[in-house]
């Protein structure tokens, strides 16, 4: 047993491995997004911005259905770990990454499309691959993007509720997390452990986003030479 | 030696050029703004994937759509020269200007001293992009081009936001460049710019295809040779040496003996004789070899093309030429009427912007 906050333990694990996740996959796939002509763009903008209007419990129900053992995914996964999906801390963990996914997308897609076609078509004419000029050029000028998208994507998966009571359960050391640590010591009227973790999430949250702000202002000043 | 035969089609444009580029090592495309020009280095650079046709450039292909071949922009060694620079807005200069070096794919040799003194780079090396002029930002983009060690350079107006003191100096000091490593360079340019016109080869471009292969209007009756000046006249005129022949030319601005010149001189003045008829009375005289004699069809006449120590030049005969004429290579060629000087040694400062056209 992790004792009486073993919720904040999982918060953070979730939320650091929650945020490693998504930037695997955000970036590559607001790359695309920022410099595709292909037909079925929209329908890929929708469908990572889905997550931002569905309701959780929905977004929640679906996965939970595909996590059981009865879809490819959720039998792959007994397979090979033993366990299921659903009720697994792997499988919040998934929850979030693909809840999260938009916040963190949309600030990367809009760094990549700023960026614009010019310093990359100028690299590429010096001589450097496409690798290379996303490496020296495009992550530079979008290192803001960078920045945005990493603390969104943290601070949404530090908040994510919905999505994980659904697909976790309430398991603690498991798939409890801080917010339904916070919903379950409100509901067994242990208002002390409530205030204390709520206050905790207040604080952490604000000081997360403030220093965005601070480091963003810093970085467009120097980018303007101001 | 380029060789293109590209297409490209956007929403009510269209372009068609197919041309083989092996003269010199400056080539002009000039025409008015939207005629494609800009298009055309882009196609050439590899940066427009929707081109299609064949460019080949010396012994590589660069692009066959037919074998659905296109070499990536970063494996073509042309560098393009934008004309608002697209400087790296997170580096300074001298690590913009160090871009292409570690990324060159083409030559070696071309030295950082070299490239920094002649574009007078050396003060702004260790400045922000965002604070350069517009003439400052096109110095820094050609050098970081440059120094990329390019085959093939391509320069989209690249003179435009410099003033034209500027302008002469950095155009004088970029073909001592070009000249001495030998890259050939593609100007864009829409304003049929004085400077340009000398010792390069034009295509006039004009809604995508090409128009003409000469400078415009009556400047293409006028032709320069490189002379040096060998004395005073009396009247004023400045008495030039090409190969030993004296010429006379018109100076606007004060020459001294020895000074390197470039000659303007009008086809019209021009006398020619393959044998030497002596004690002809003219402005000028020197001796030249006949490189090749061409009937242009339709006219009757032909288009000769001589060589002699200022240069080669290409002159149209109205009337057919009897062969029997032609005894030999050797020709003596006279000008009726001075020579004017254009350009005035290798002092950038002293170019003599005259108007040939008068």
């Amino acid at each position: 047993m992790m004792g009486e906050f073993g919720s904040v333990y999982v918060t953070l694990k979730l939320a650091f491995a929650s945020t490693f996740g998504l930037m695997v996959i955000a970036v590559p796939l607001a790359w695309w997004l920022a410099n595709t002509r292909n037909r079925i763009k929209p329908v890929i903008e929708a469908l990572t911005t889905l997550p931002l209007v569905l309701p959780p419990t929905v977004f929640g129900f679906y996965l939970l259905i595909l996590f059981s053992p009865e879809f490819p995914i959720g039998s792959f996964w007994v397979r090979v770990t033993g366990e299921t999906l659903a009720f697994s801390f792997a499988g919040i963990l998934m929850a979030t990454v693909l809840h999260s996914l938009p916040f963190v997308v949309q600030p990367l897609q809009n760094a990549f499309e700023s960026v614009g076609k010019g310093a990359l078509e100028a690299a590429a004419t010096l001589g450097a691959r496409p690798l290379d000029a996303f490496r020296s050029v495009a992550v530079p000028l979008a290192r803001r993007g960078f920045l945005t998208a990493a603390v969104l994507g943290f601070a949404h998966s530090v908040g994510e509720f919905g999505v994980i009571l659904m697909v976790g359960g309430n398991i603690p050391d498991r798939t409890r997390v801080i917010s339904i640590d916070i919903y379950t010591s409100v509901e067994t009227l242990d208002y002390a452990k409530a205030h204390i973790l709520s206050a905790g999430t207040l604080v952490f949250s604000f000081i997360a986003l403030l220093s965005l702000y601070i480091i963003n202002r810093g970085w467009r000043g120097r980018v303007q030479g101001l | 030696m380029l060789k293109l035969d590209i297409g490209i089609q956007f929403p009510g444009f269209r372009l068609d050029i197919s041309e083989e580029l092996s003269g010199g090592l400056e080539t002009v495309l000039f025409g008015p703004s939207g005629a494609g020009k800009s298009t055309c280095l882009r196609i050439l650079a590899g940066l427009e994937t929707r081109a299609k046709g064949r460019i080949l450039f010396n012994d590589e292909v660069w692009q066959d759509s037919g074998n659905g071949m296109f070499v990536p922009p970063h494996h073509r060694a042309a560098t393009l020269v934008f004309q608002d620079g697209r400087l790296f807005p997170h580096m300074n200069v001298a690590a913009n200007l160090r871009y292409g070096i570690t990324r060159s794919r083409g030559r070696s040799g071309i030295d950082w001293d070299e490239i920094c003194k002649s574009l007078d780079l050396f003060p702004l090396l260790e400045r922000r992009t965002q604070n350069l002029s517009g003439g400052e930002r096109q110095r820094v983009a050609i050098g970081r081009a440059l120094l990329a060690a390019p085959k093939l350079l391509l320069l989209d107006e690249p003179l435009s936001a410099l003033d034209s003191a500027r302008r002469n100096e950095i155009l004088f000091n970029l073909r001592g460049l070009i000249n001495r490593h030998q890259i050939p360079v593609i100007f864009v340019s829409h304003q049929t710019d004085q400077l340009l016109r000398i010792g390069s080869t034009a295509l006039h471009i004009s809604r995508g295809k090409v128009i003409g292969r000469d400078w415009p209007g009556r400047r293409e009756k006028r032709f320069t040779l490189s002379a040096q000046v060998s004395g005073r006249h009396p009247d004023g005129l400045a008495i030039c040496s090409i190969g030993g022949d004296s010429v006379l030319a018109v100076a606007p601005a004060p020459v001294e003996v020895g000074d390197k010149v470039q000659l303007s001189f009008d086809v019209n003045d021009l006398i020619l004789a393959f044998s030497n008829p002596g004690g002809v009375m003219a402005a000028g005289s020197f001796q030249g070899v006949v490189q090749s004699i061409r009937m242009t069809s339709g006219t009757g006449g032909c288009r000769m093309r001589i060589s002699c120590d200022g240069g080669e030049f290409s002159i149209h005969h109205p009337v057919e030429l009897p062969r029997t004429d032609a005894k030999g290579p050797e020709i003596h060629v006279f000008s009726a009427r001075p020579a004017r000087v254009v350009v005035i040694g290798e002092d950038p400062n002293r170019i003599a912007d005259t108007d040939m056209a008068e």
